[in-house]
């Protein structure tokens, strides 16, 4: 008995280094880009990176949500930008900012349903579906914007969202750390969070304890839609409307990114939204930081994809001791 | 529901719980259950036995509602039950453990133990009443890890145990265990089986499901014999044995059920000298004559499974040399074995045998398909041809050689990976347990194949942890424990215990 005690502590142990070691690893490189440019830990510039990383985190916990039942979610950045381009032309059409926020979660909440129809109904691999889904939404995207940005001005109630500072705390981030809360106990506290873990983990053990592979899908890619659809409502107010600067790639791989990252915070190798919101927040202020330092804008993606690899490499690595083989 | 109680405490002998009369059940084109008779005891481990499609299974779900019943009565303690739906026969106190349990790895046990039926207070999931109730199931069956322990960190035993944790949480009256120790090693069954006498001692009643005659005899009180989809017979264990009841099983007499022939023994055509392996193999040497199957013996993480690694150039051994027909070979990989007329029937036939998906012939052609070619192409009806003997040869139990493998029954795919072979010139046999999973009557049809073979000329190398099949079919016995020799055996030399242990005596890795 007390030899198997000591195993576990020792067991324990390495865990938290583990887990701490990703921790540590983020901090000393933000420190190090941070000190070479003074400006950075200034408080209003702190301010500015965490309201900056807000939009990407909370796309990558929609990602999360979808990738926890076993599912992947390709649409994700087009639709954060067809939402952001809707939430642009409603508002300059005078909608009232709640209203138009609800359009972009009931928008999120239809790309969801469908994607599931097609993943689950017509049973074809999410990545392929999903991937549809991304070039129907920026096809749908293209022909709302006719191919021009929406530049809005002086809606300080609808602006509020995504710029406005409770004391010196941007609303935005105040807004992502609540819905963080929220979905972590929703994952991790409710019998519905239990069961999409267990489908996306082991589908055959969930299926034998008589849960639906189905409906853990359906809240999966609903409730990451209905998260992406209200992301994009205030990406349009945070950057003054929508761009058609095609950022969709970039904030689908970072997500990605930051998903996986995110596993490796947690004991069991396990996706969570509080890992992912760490490592989103860590690969945002990464790039304020290389900017800071006068790395040139033209580099960022291929760091970006650095840090892809990486944090992939992690998982697997970790995946393959405990004899679990990853699609990747 | 009822819990194991007290007045369960001394089982009454002729109490029966579970009477089923006159089960009858229609597949299209197939009376899987014909009138099959069935009753069960209170607080007794009773047996159900048959070969692969005498209907055990088909009963099984019978009983836990997984099919309903086209004819005949069940009665659950005098009460008839209807027993629709698997929850109807969860709700009556049936619970059944499955030959593959599956256990969600992240997770720790007591989230595993309640997947499907969590507690919750309020919107939010109750862990300690679920921790709680989780450690006083793991109580029952004295256990050594506990309910916050995650499932990656278990031992395959432990996580057998997990699974029977998570059956007793719903208090069942009947406990059915469906080829439980397929995965475990023989530590593992022996503490499952004391776990099975526990569960009997506090009035739980167990059907138990194995091919292994061994286990059936020690654990269970009866034993009921399932035979092309009719009760033949329900025996005690007190008043029969083994054969008796293999006899009744397959229907007929089995006057060889071991068919070893007497061969002369050719030249030395496989001799290995000194392989070691760090921390798998100690100094292994042994030689093999045409026409000889010699037996390789031991436990599950013995080095068995290794040596047919090595001797395939699946592995390379860090010393020792291999001689294949008389001259030295560096087998560096499985092609080159292959060239040297090395053959490897592997351990699981399933991800390692056989290409699920494809035909009989597609399966037989792969490994040697050079041979059928028509100009560049590979030729269709050149491989037929070929796959057609070897089926007649075998008599292999297929409709045509264009039928999909996964239709066939496990003894019959375990032919068609041992036909594959025959279509080179392959001459060594490399079997690693190729009777894993196969009823009885499967396993002597692949005796038969083997015998043929060396019959042939080849010589073959059965590694098995079926210490009964390595003293009825080999010339000569190598036990092996902690990967190295401890016993060598000429054929009539030993008996069962003898084996055992050899396969179990301690040796210290590393000395030589």
């Amino acid at each position: 008995m007390n030899k198997n005690s000591t195993k576990l502590n020792k067991a324990f142990w390495e865990d938290l280094i583990l887990r701490r070691g990703t921790m540590i690893g983020m901090i000393a490189i933000i420190l190090f880009l941070g000190l070479r440019a003074p400006s950075f830990f200034r408080v209003k510039n702190l301010m500015d990176v965490l309201k900056q990383s807000c939009i990407l985190i909370l796309v990558a916990m929609g990602q999360t949500v979808v990738l926890v039942s076993g599912g992947f979610d390709m649409s994700a950045g087009s639709l954060l930008q067809l939402t952001a381009n809707l939430a642009a032309g409603f508002i300059l059409a005078g909608m009232k900012t709640p209203s138009v926020l609800i359009a972009g979660i009931a928008v999120g909440l239809a790309v969801g349903l469908v994607n599931t129809f097609f993943v689950v109904m017509v049973k074809i691999p999410a990545f392929v579906a999903t991937l549809a889904m991304m070039l129907v939404l920026s096809g749908v995207t293209t022909w709302y914007n006719k191919g021009k940005s929406i530049t809005l001005s002086n809606e300080p109630g609808f602006f509020f969202l995504g710029q406005g500072y409770i004391g010196p705390i941007p609303v935005l981030f105040i807004i992502t750390v609540a819905v963080m809360l929220l979905l972590h106990v929703f994952l991790k506290k409710t019998k519905t969070g239990l069961r999409m873990y267990s489908v996306g983990e082991n589908y055959a053990a969930a299926m034998l304890h008589g849960i639906s592979k189905k409906k853990a899908l359906l809240i999966s890619f609903m409730l990451g839609g209905a998260l992406i659809g209200a992301a994009g409502v205030l990406q349009a107010s945070y950057s003054y409307g929508a761009s058609t600067m095609s950022t969709t790639l970039d904030f689908l791989l970072q997500a990605l990114a930051a998903s996986l990252l995110g596993t490796t915070f947690s004991r069991t190798e396990e996706l969570s939204v509080i890992g992912t919101a760490i490592s989103a927040l860590f690969i945002s202020s990464l790039s304020s930081a290389l900017i800071a330092n006068g790395v040139s804008n033209l580099l960022q993606p291929g760091l970006l994809g650095l840090i892809l690899v990486v944090s992939v490499m992690l998982t697997v690595i970790k995946k393959r001791e405990i004899g679990q083989v990853t699609i990747f | 529901m009822n819990a194991p109680d007290q007045k369960t405490n001394r089982p009454a002998e002729e109490e029966i719980v579970l009477n089923c009369r006159g089960i009858v059940k229609q597949f299209p084109g197939n009376l899987a259950l014909d009138h099959v008779d069935f009753s069960v005891r209170r607080g007794e481990v009773h047996a159900l036995v048959g070969q692969n499609g005498a209907g055990k299974s088909t009963l099984v779900k019978i009983i836990t509602g997984v099919y309903t019943r086209d004819g005949g009565v069940i009665e659950l303690d005098g009460t008839e039950m209807p027993l629709r739906s698997p929850t109807e026969a969860e709700e009556a106190g049936i619970s059944i453990i499955h030959q593959d349990q599956q256990l969600v790895h992240n997770f720790d046990v007591k989230r595993n133990v309640f997947l499907g039926r969590e507690i919750r207070k309020g919107p939010f999931l109750d862990f300690d009443t679920m921790r709680k109730q989780t450690q006083e199931v793991l109580d029952m069956i004295h256990v050594r890890f506990g309910p916050d322990d995650l499932i990656k960190t278990l031992s395959v035993g432990e996580r057998e145990q997990v699974s029977i944790a998570a059956a007793l949480l719903q208090k069942p009256r009947i406990l059915i265990l469906d080829e439980p120790t397929a995965s475990l090693s023989l530590k593992e069954t022996e503490q499952l089986f004391q776990i099975i006498r526990d569960l009997k001692s506090q009035g739980v009643t167990i059907i138990y499901i194995s091919h292994h005659f061994d286990e059936i005899f020690e654990v269970s009180d009866r034993i009921t014999v399932l035979r092309d989809g009719k009760s033949i017979q329900t025996l005690n264990v007190k008043d029969c044995n083994k054969r008796e009841v293999i006899e009744i099983m397959i229907g007929r007499n089995v006057s060889q059920l071991y068919p070893k022939k007497e061969i002369e023994k050719g030249e030395t055509i496989l001799s290995v000298k000194n392989i070691s392996l760090r921390n798998k193999l100690n100094d292994v040497s042994f030689e093999l004559k045409k026409g000889e199957i010699i037996g390789v013996a031991g436990i599950l993480g013995s080095g068995i499974a290794d040596l047919a690694n090595v001797l395939f150039g699946i592995v390379r051994p860090d010393t020792g040399e291999i001689s294949v027909y008389g001259s030295r070979t560096d087998i560096k990989n499985p092609r080159i074995a292959k060239q040297n007329r090395l053959a490897l029937i592997p351990e699981d036939r399933r991800t390692e045998g056989f290409v699920s998906g494809m035909t009989v012939e597609e399966n037989m052609s792969f490994a040697f398909a050079k041979r059928y070619r028509q100009g560049p192409l590979y030729s269709r009806k050149k491989g037929a041809a070929e796959a057609d003997r070897i089926i007649r040869l075998l008599s292999i139990k297929t409709n045509d050689c264009n039928t999909m493998i996964d239709s066939l029954s496990g003894g019959n795919q375990q032919k068609v990976v041992i036909g594959k072979w025959l279509e080179g010139d392959s001459g060594i046999f490399i079997m690693n347990q190729p009777t894993t999973g196969v009823d009885v009557g499967s396993k002597v049809e692949i005796y038969n194949a083997i015998s043929d073979l060396v019959a042939d000329g080849a010589g073959a190398i059965l590694i098995s942890q079926d210490f009964e099949e390595l003293l009825g079919m080999c010339d000569r016995i190598i036990v092996i424990s902690g990967g190295a020799v401890t016993k060598i055996y000429q054929y009539g030399e030993a008996e069962e215990k003898d084996l055992l242990h050899y396969a179990t005596v301690s040796v210290k890795a590393g000395e030589s």
